[in-house]
């Protein structure tokens, strides 16, 4: 067992041990059902509801299903991230304080650690994903056996379809290493309340910068898109969207993709390098001084 | 054998020397202990060896290997001053996750953790028990198992008395020895004086990035000897009588909280005055309940070492 595969099972068997693991998977979904029951009771009793009812088809809105399939993978990743990210900077910024970094840069380099966290992060939060895909997995059998005929399966195995969630998990893991990398260097930078909110805001903003650019995308070839295509913030989203969508020659998304991963890898060394340095600059504020301890550690 | 050698290493903080060109070697089944004021060099030192820090210039060879990270890791066992441990994970699968990240076998970890935990007396009912929910104590204790489970050749415990009371400290000692027979090297970082002078067989001394005094204990102290005698009687001297008696060159009285109604004295024989003779002389005046020379301890050299340079 490497090293990096030893931080992650620790990392995760740690948190999927916690009860606050389960609270959390089994309430979320009787929340959205909830919240789903709520809107649908809305829907029946309030007119403005009843008006955003209104399925009238309007010209030039037509989106074809798997430009529809982009932008819910756009979508994902941003849930996605916004929720992990946080648990990747929480725990990067616990280590830190409490002082177990010191131990760890003992045995690893620091970016092995970030790219431990990043897995293992991601692991626990693909977990609780394939537990609500379980319960939706049921409803749906469920919903097949009852009523048969409503629902299209045979589309939904479609090798269109496979194609798009291979995109779809290609562009998701690489925005969630890159994004990853950000929170963990976050975490390992800072460790007043204030600043920490500063790092995430700007985070924050560059996940919404992506999302939104990433509806832009669903039909649109613009310059602006084929840019927001190649950066990596922005091309977790706007790759998806616009990949999925059929909308770029297979060579530019190989190079988004490429771009994606050099950008992530990149980011987590980085990311490192900040965690084993935050054992030297404890309590201070990141001074140009201390930049060459930054470069120099491992 | 040297287990570490340490040639000319210096690093800097900019203009600020943390090490500078210090030389040391430490003898396989040394204990060790570092000492120097805060500030001194000593935390950088101890993160150089475990490849924790890059030097700007010298070596450090750990049993003949160039320190490097994954490679000289698993010789070393580290424990910081400031102590880290998960605080929701059960003690077991802390030790071993520690164990294992310096890439040991599982089974010799398991064995270890067991033989350790024995030794420091954990309950059976603690050691499944999640961190947080142990005393300082034995989280000290669990910290300290964790560093060595894995059985390096070399172990590092940087301030390892802080957080145990004199029974644990006890242990500690023992656990020490024991590593010693082993034949594993310990350095010990401390500014606990008596526990370092009871344990260690040899010293370093380190101020301002620089080690200015090492070796073996008993030779330091004795090249320290100042011939200084301590003399405690049962009643009060006439210390003017005692001085003019020509074989004292100084006499005076120091507290002495252990005998309730003795005279604790320090006495400077002059140079070529016998024992005997001082203690004929003071015999006259007062019953003598103890005489000894006075030995140099750490605090002295400390103290002397230090305070010195600053002067410098």
């Amino acid at each position: 067992m490497s090293k990096l595969s030893t931080i992650v099972s620790a990392e995760y068997r740690l948190e999927v041990k916690s009860k606050s693991f389960w609270i959390t998977t089994l309430l979320f979904p009787v929340m959205m059902v909830a919240l789903g029951g709520f809107i649908g009771y809305l829907s029946t009793e309030s007119d403005a509801m009843k008006t955003l009812q209104d399925n009238t088809p309007h010209p030039g809105d037509d989106i074809s299903g798997m430009q529809l399939l982009g932008m819910l993978s756009g979508f994902m990743l941003f849930m996605f991230i916004t929720m992990y990210g946080a648990m990747i900077f929480n725990k990067v910024k616990t280590e830190k304080t409490n002082r177990i970094v010191e131990i760890l840069i003992s045995c690893v380099p620091g970016r092995t650690v970030m790219f431990a966290k990043v897995i293992g992060v991601a692991l626990i939060g693909l977990t609780q994903i394939a537990i609500w895909a379980a319960f939706i997995g049921v409803g749906v059998f469920l919903m097949a056996m009852l009523m048969p005929g409503i629902l299209p399966l045979s589309a939904l195995l479609s090798g269109k379809v496979l194609w798009a969630l291979v995109l779809t998990f290609l562009y998701f893991a690489g925005g969630f290493c890159l994004y990853g990398g950000l929170y963990a260097m976050a975490g390992a930078i800072t460790d007043r309340n204030n600043e920490n909110q500063g790092y995430l805001s700007m985070i924050m903003m560059l996940l919404m910068v992506s999302f939104y650019i990433g509806i832009f995308a669903v039909d649109n070839s613009g310059a602006l898109t084929k840019i927001c295509f190649l950066v990596p913030f922005t091309s977790p989203t706007v790759g998806a969207v616009q990949s999925i969508g059929g909308l770029q020659p297979w060579y530019m998304t190989l190079m988004s993709l490429v771009i994606l991963y050099g950008s992530a890898i990149v980011t987590l060394i980085f990311a490192g390098k900040a965690y084993t340095s935050a054992v030297l600059l404890k309590g201070k504020k990141l001074s140009p001084k201390d930049l060459i301890v930054f470069f120099k550690a491992r | 054998m040297n287990i570490l050698d340490i040639r000319d290493l210096s690093k800097f903080y900019g203009n600020h020397a943390a090490l500078n060109g210090v030389n040391l070697t430490i003898e396989q089944g040394a204990v060790f202990g570092l000492l120097g004021p805060n500030g001194a060099g000593k935390t950088t030192l101890l993160r150089i060896i475990n490849s924790i820090l890059v030097n700007d210039s010298g070596s450090v060879l750990i049993d003949g290997v160039p320190a490097k990270l994954g490679v000289t890791s698993k010789m070393i066992g580290y424990m910081p001053e400031e102590r880290g441990l998960y605080s929701k994970m059960r003690v077991d699968e802390q030790i071993l996750y520690f164990g294992r990240l310096k890439g040991a076998d599982m089974q010799l970890l398991r064995n270890n953790m067991q033989e350790f935990m024995d030794i420091f007396h954990i309950e059976e009912n603690d050691r499944h028990r999640r961190v947080e929910e142990l005393s300082k104590g034995n989280q000290q204790k669990v910290q300290i198992i964790a560093t060595i489970v894995h059985e390096p050749k070399l172990i590092i415990l940087d301030e390892p008395f802080s957080g145990f009371d004199p029974i644990n400290g006890q242990l500690l000692q023992s656990l020490i020895e024991r590593l010693r027979e082993k034949g594993c090297t310990v350095i010990l970082s401390s500014h606990n004086m008596p526990a370092i002078e009871q344990m260690c067989t040899h010293i370093g001394l380190i101020n301002k990035g620089q080690l200015l005094l090492h070796g073996p204990l008993q030779e330091i102290r004795e090249s320290h000897r100042t011939g200084l005698l301590s003399l405690t009687t049962s009643s009060e001297l006439n210390r003017g009588m005692a001085a003019d008696s020509g074989l004292i060159e100084s006499i005076e009285e120091v507290q002495d909280n252990l005998r309730a109604g003795a005279h604790t004295y320090h006495i400077m024989p002059k140079h070529g005055v016998s024992n005997n003779d001082i203690l004929a002389t003071i015999a006259i005046q007062a019953d003598i309940l103890a005489f000894s020379e006075v030995m140099p301890t750490l605090s002295d050299l400390f103290i002397q070492y230090t305070q010195g340079q600053t002067t410098n």
